[in-house]
């Protein structure tokens, strides 16, 4: 599992619970909270997602709108116990 | 609505908070699970009208009624985390002592509140489900920001209200599922009434300030926040536990089925009047 399929896994996510949004339009570093393309109110779905992706629940601690900040960093706070899989 | 009216009616409801304290020492916990009871009215439970609701035996119904109460008490427990630490807070910083001396209660009750749920929940289900809420930052303004609180507040309150009326008076129900609805339903009235006055007041005095621009942003804030809180009724951790094949698949359309829009639909309509007559959601 390497960094870019984190980054794909995040973007499905993404689709899943906003399939209104135009994903082409957001890079993987475009700030998804500042640029509300998502909310604080999407992010509970979205968490529900990439547990069910990652396989493991996520830990209370990393819920801070810093680790919503962009694809990016989602797929490294929450998916990057896969990268060493 | 004047500074001395509020006031008056803080008085008021603090009064009553003294008087009428609900200790929850003295709730009678029955040992174990009745597996035959019913611990959530059937047709509030979030799959209620679906297919897969129609495929459940009565046996399996019953239990995933006790998984959605556990799953309605745990997001009151979060919910009501939440409330007492962003009211505390606020409490005694400024002149405002009618004020704080209400919140002060709403602050101990709803600490009461969260030891009766978590009590139902580590006896009859050992777990809470965990919070998945991120809160947002702050505006920066301070009297927007208690204004959003209180807003927040309100709209999860009159949905947890609905459930508890309805549960309060439910004799289907589990005796211990019954009374600890029908007890927050008696608090609860008071924080409702709080509530709806302290938005009315706030709105009042800032007519000439809050503009339009403003206005509107309340309201998209407060139109997502409330399908926020309905997505917390729905909980595929719930679903499994209820031993529901395939929970994730069942949670990811739960909420579209025709029976639950409709039932949202329907809560809304008869809870949220008063803040759509704030003009504070966007109209039904
Ligand atoms: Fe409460
Ligand atoms: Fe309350």
């Amino acid at each position: 599992m390497n960094g870019s399929s984190g980054v794909a896994k995040v973007r499905s996510c993404l689709a899943a619970i906003k399939p209104d949004i135009d994903l082409d339009a957001v890079s993987d570093d475009t700030p998804l909270l500042k640029e509300r393309v998502i909310t604080s109110f999407d992010v509970l779905d979205l968490i529900l997602h990439l547990e069910r992706v990652s396989g493991q629940s996520i830990n209370r601690a990393q819920l801070v709108p810093g680790s919503f900040r962009d694809i990016e960093t989602i797929a490294r706070v929450f998916l990057s116990a896969e990268v060493n899989e | 609505m004047s500074q001395i009216d509020f006031d008056q009616l803080l008085a008021k409801l603090s009064a009553v908070s003294e008087e009428e304290f609900i200790d929850p020492g003295r709730l009678e916990w029955p040992a174990e699970v009745d597996p035959n009871a019913w611990y959530f009215t059937p047709e509030l439970i979030s799959l209620y009208g679906s297919d897969i609701w129609e495929s459940l035996d009565d046996r399996q119904r019953k239990r995933l009624s006790l998984a959605e109460a556990v799953n309605f008490f745990s997001l009151n427990i979060h919910g009501e985390k939440y409330l007492i630490s962003e009211i505390s807070r606020r409490l005694y910083i400024g002149e405002e002592s009618e004020l704080s001396r209400y919140l002060l209660h709403f602050v101990d009750e709803e600490a009461r509140h969260m030891m009766y749920f978590a009590g139902f929940c580590r006896r009859y289900a050992e777990k809470i489900y965990p919070d998945h809420t991120v809160h947002g930052e702050d505006s920066g303004d301070a009297e927007l920001d208690m204004f959003l609180l209180f807003a927040r507040i309100n709209v999860f309150e009159e949905i947890v209200d609905h459930y508890n009326r309805i549960m309060a008076k439910d004799e289907r129900l589990a005796p211990i599922a019954r009374e600890i609805n029908r007890i927050h339903h008696f608090e609860e009235l008071r924080h409702l009434n709080f509530g709806r006055n302290f938005l009315r007041h706030c709105l009042d005095r800032h007519i000439d300030d809050w503009d339009e621009v403003r206005r509107q942003e309340l309201r998209n804030h407060l139109s997502s926040y409330l399908k926020f809180v309905w997505k917390q009724y729905y909980n595929p951790e719930t679903y499994q536990d209820a031993g529901i094949d395939e929970a994730f698949e069942v949670w990811r359309v739960a909420a579209n089925s025709p029976s639950a829009v409709q039932h949202r639909n329907e809560v809304n309509q008869k809870r949220l009047s008063y803040l759509r007559k704030l003009q504070l959601l966007e109209a039904a």
